[in-house]
């Protein structure tokens, strides 16, 4: 075999020369011709065969037994004292991280837990940590990847599957960010499953509602408040997504419920009364709104609610099971009211008529109250029975009129307004 | 005890040390490495300019006063051990190698421990075959099996490590050394998990191939892989030789400039530093840019390059698998921004850029595929690896002739066998020098006087005896004649011959077989496999001979 660049090569084949790697001439042994060894003082082959040996083999073999136990010993001390090593630096870079984390330094706090992991590369909880603060420090797709390969180890765990509901989220994968809330719902949390189930959950419905799937929502708000404990701070954070979704009757139970535990909490009073409010539970929002007002006076849209729900309680008078009295009573002041506010809303934009001639709807609707504003008061009403009709024709044209010419800004606007609603939308908004 | 069961017995206890000797390595390397460095990942300058140069100082220190025989990664010196001095490897390789390779690597030298770990695994099993006094070539086999007890627990994996002992140093497949091998590399492989833990060097998500066409993405990275192997090689071939022109005193100098360079390197590129995983492990999470990751590849070459031109002792195994980690994930990142489409993540390239520089490199095809599965314990990533790996290892095949580690004995003045040149000769085999069935085949069972009429007027020399009862003879033409004119020719003929029967040689033997068996005889049959009375030739001893003359010629 012809061989480049080699100088001096004995013409036989299968012999070698060690020329050039420490720089010394090579040695050839005389017995057989064959490379000594660069640091042998003699052919090893020579030595093996020529010199007896002192041990026999199954000397040295059983010999060797204690030198693997020796081995063993000495490695396992090595081995136990760099683990611990390795342990100690790990959990220091990793509380430094920690706490970078928390003073919002999360660049330093990436820096730290990468660290740490390099001490303890199997370790999940750093592995999951570092992974959140490249979250925090804004780079997702390496959080990503990180997360993805421990769900890959553990598909159950919750505290990844909601960091990756998170990200997917973000990158508006709805079907990924719907498959790893599931996962956090459902999943192994590590301490406190209940509490981090329901918070989860509560997280779920806010990012359900952020893509208006409110049926969705509901569905995932009704599982929530089944499983809220009754001493909850969460009742009222409910009950408030379930206004949102327009689930009146169970929103006003989680106030309530969240009212159970502090009863003068404004946002539970609030919302409890809004629901109620919703409901047309008037009496019921008139006791919250009210309870609001005493301790925060300055509310002014409580009040203004507070006021229409007592309109509503005082003067509506299609609420059931009123006596004909009490009915007639309340359609003849609630004329009364009506007209005043007429003839003001009239009086801001010059609209009366002067001399008994209309120029147009609103001066004819005048003219016409006013003739017939005598006759309609609480007697009249009781004699008979066919002006309460009437009256209350009345009294919602009046309202439409100034519903278009002055606005709803008045509680007893908006009364009306809801009234007018409730009667199948005559003359109505 | 048979020396054949002593030998097995011996690879398992050779196994066990040699996973002990690698454990105390590994704790070694990352004790000097906190020592010298820091705990931190991106260690401050001071630390940088001072402890690759300092520790490369003592490294030549140690070198060229105590353990002359220490340099180089370990491979061709292990080779050279099997090859040339009949396995021996001077016990005070392994403490050297121990020592000198802990401190280099330790203080951020761009090398890694795998190399040395097979040469310290292999120094530790020529140690005790020798002291058991085993045959000559007992003591040269024991050397591989340690080689890959020392490699496997460096890397973790067993299967690699075998496959590439065979593959690189061995060069063939017998059972008995197989059963060794493999039973000593298990064993490191137990003891180094029972220390160390059993998770794989690195983790990537689970990768799906959506669609076949993705395949063509690897392909790309084969190229590019194959480009960067060359690259890399070209590079140390032709520094080499350069600083071993240099006078002697440079031995001291050399190193501490290369460890001074690789410090400034650092300044802005720690990763290149040491061996890497950590950083290797990164890139597989797309925690670096393209462009970063581009850019450590360049480096980690140069500072692969200038750590081992400088002398300094250690391996190529862990920065190949750097620099194909980062061109891999700068090849997946690129072409994830030109086809988002794509589906294998940045991990996906940089595991299988792995591979590919392996193959394209150190230019051991089987082992890179094998090795990819278990660093990653990822067996998705199988078929991007192999087509990857191929077009890496025939690119750098083609344009460079000898692999690297055949270039660095035959600088060093040693003509090693190369597997790869041996791997891909062609094996003569007995249907190559084979001539065609003769014209006349005898029977056994007949007569000489019908032998003689139907050998009337044939030239041949020697005849084929068909037995009846199976068996294949031979006879000379004289020989018959002889029973012929003395009367004799109404006996059966097989009545006349010795029992023994000719051995039977197939087509698809190869010819050494045939060279074996041929010994004084005049003619061996060639007969089918499935039915030995079927003849498909003969050969003689001048038809081998001219067979192989024909190979040289060619």
């Amino acid at each position: 075999m012809c061989i480049e660049g080699i100088k001096n090569l004995p013409a036989a084949c299968g012999h070698s020369r060690n020329l050039v790697s420490q720089g010394e001439n090579p040695l050839i042994c005389e017995h057989c011709g064959r490379a000594i060894p660069p640091d042998a003082a003699e052919c090893p082959r020579h030595r093996i065969k020529e010199s007896p040996q002192s041990w026999p083999p199954d000397l040295v073999l059983l010999s060797t037994v204690p030198i693997v136990i020796v081995m063993f010993v000495v490695t396992g001390f090595a081995a136990k004292f760099y683990h611990a090593q390795e342990r100690a630096l790990g959990q220091q870079w990793y509380a430094q991280g920690e706490k970078e984390l928390k003073n919002n330094q999360s660049a330093a706090a990436v820096e730290s837990i990468r660290n740490a992991l390099v001490y303890s590369r199997d370790n999940r909880l750093y592995r999951l940590r570092l992974a959140e603060s490249l979250m925090a420090a804004q780079r997702n797709e390496e959080a990503r990847a990180y997360l993805l390969n421990l769900w890959e180890e553990e598909p159950g765990n919750a505290s990844v599957n909601l960091n990756l509901a998170h990200l997917a989220a973000q990158r508006g994968d709805f079907p990924k960010a719907l498959r790893y809330y599931h996962g956090a719902i459902y999943g192994v949390w590590e301490s406190d499953p209940q509490s981090h189930r329901l918070q989860t959950r509560l997280d779920f419905c806010r990012f359900l509602l952020s893509q208006a799937k409110e049926k969705e929502a509901q569905s995932e708000l009704i599982a929530l408040a089944a499983n809220l404990p009754e001493d909850s701070p969460l009742h009222p954070t409910a009950g408030h997504l379930f206004l949102t979704v327009k689930d009146f009757s169970h929103a006003l139970k989680e106030f309530q419920r969240g009212l159970q535990r502090n009863r003068t909490d404004p946002f539970a009073l609030r919302g409890a009364g809004d629901a109620a409010f919703q409901m047309k539970n008037y009496r019921e929002a008139e006791h919250y709104f009210d309870a609001l007002l005493r301790e925060n006076p300055q509310e002014a849209e409580v009040n203004q609610k507070l006021q229409i729900s007592r309109l509503l309680l005082t003067l509506d008078p299609s609420v059931a099971q009123l006596s004909a009295q009490e009915r007639n009573r309340r359609i003849a002041t609630l004329f009364d009211r009506t007209l005043s506010r007429f003839i003001q809303c009239a009086a801001q934009r010059n609209d009366i008529p002067t001399k008994n001639t209309a120029t147009n709807n609103t001066q004819t609707l005048h003219l016409t109250v006013m003739k017939l504003r005598f006759k309609i008061n609480e007697k009249n009403l009781n004699r008979h029975s066919d002006l309460a009709d009437n009256t209350m024709n009345l009294i919602f044209q009046m309202r439409t009129d100034v519903a278009s010419q002055c606005g709803v800004t008045t509680p007893l606007d908006q009364a009306l307004a809801l009234m007018a609603r409730k009667n199948g939308g005559r003359n109505g908004d | 005890m048979k020396e054949e069961h002593l030998f097995f017995l011996l690879a398992v206890i050779i196994g066990l040390l040699s996973g002990l000797a690698v454990v105390c390595f590994r704790v070694a390397i990352d004790w000097t490495h906190l020592v010298l460095l820091g705990s931190r990942l991106t260690p401050s300058r001071t630390r940088l300019l001072l402890a690759p140069s300092l520790g490369s100082v003592g490294v030549a220190f140690l070198v060229l006063q105590f353990f002359k025989t220490v340099r180089g990664s370990g491979v061709n010196q292990t080779k050279a051990a099997v090859y040339i001095y009949d396995g021996y490897i001077p016990f005070n390789t392994v403490l050297g190698k121990f020592l000198t390779c802990a401190l280099a690597i330790g203080s951020g030298q761009s090398l890694g421990p795998e190399d040395p770990s097979l040469q310290m695994g292999a120094g530790i099993a020529s140690a005790l075959g020798r002291r058991l006094q085993l045959s000559r070539e007992k003591v040269r086999l024991i050397a591989p099996v340690g080689a890959a007890a020392g490699l496997a627990a460096a890397f973790n994996a067993p299967i690699a490590a075998t496959i590439f002992v065979i593959e690189e140093v061995i060069g063939r497949w017998s059972a008995g050394v197989l059963g060794a091998i493999i039973l000593s590399a298990v064993s490191s492989v137990v003891v180094e998990r029972l220390f160390l833990g059993s998770e794989p060097l690195f983790r990537i998500p689970t990768f799906r191939l959506v669609h076949p066409s993705e395949l063509a993405a690897y392909a790309v990275l084969g190229v590019v892989g194959g480009i960067a192997s060359l690259l890399f090689v070209r590079i140390i071939s032709y520094l080499r030789p350069q600083t071993r022109k240099l006078p002697s005193w440079s031995a001291y100098g050399l190193p501490a400039v290369a460890g001074l360079i690789i410090g400034i390197i650092g300044f802005w590129f720690p990763q290149v530093m040491g061996a890497g995983y950590e950083f290797m492990d990164q890139a597989m999470h797309g925690q670096f840019t393209w462009q970063m990751l581009g850019l450590l590849g360049i480096f980690k070459i140069l500072a692969t390059s200038l750590s081992f031109v400088s002398g300094t002792p250690g391996g190529m195994f862990a920065p190949t698998l750097f620099i194909g980690a980062m061109i891999g994930g700068a090849v997946g990142s690129v072409e994830h921004l030109l086809l988002p489409q794509l589906s294998g993540s940045a991990g996906a390239y940089a595991l299988v850029g792995m591979g590919t520089l392996f193959a394209g490199f150190l230019r051991a095809p089987m082992t890179s595929v094998f090795m990819v599965l278990e660093v990653s314990g990822n067996y998705s990533i199988i078929i991007p690896v192999i087509i990857s790996n191929t077009i890496a290892y025939l690119i750098s095949r083609r344009y460079q002739k000898a692999a690297l580690f055949d270039l660095l004995s035959r600088q060093d003045g040693m003509e090693l066998p190369s597997m790869e040149a041996e791997r891909e000769e062609s094996t003569l085999r007995v249907e190559d020098a084979m001539r065609p069935m003769p014209a006349v085949i005898l029977r056994g069972e007949a007569t000489i006087a019908e032998v003689m009429e139907s050998i009337d007027g044939s030239t041949e020399a020697h005849f084929l005896i068909r037995h009846e009862t199976g068996g294949w003879s031979v006879v000379s033409q004289e020989f018959l004649r002889k029973y012929d004119d003395s009367g004799q020719e109404d006996l059966p003929l097989i009545s006349v011959l010795p029992s023994t029967r000719l051995p039977c040689l197939h087509p698809d033997h190869p010819l050494d077989i045939a060279l074996r068996q041929i010994g004084d005889r005049p003619l061996l049959p060639v007969v089918h496999r499935a039915d030995f009375q079927r003849l498909e030739g003969v050969i003689s001893l001048q038809d081998i001979l001219h067979a192989y003359k024909r190979s040289v010629s060619r």
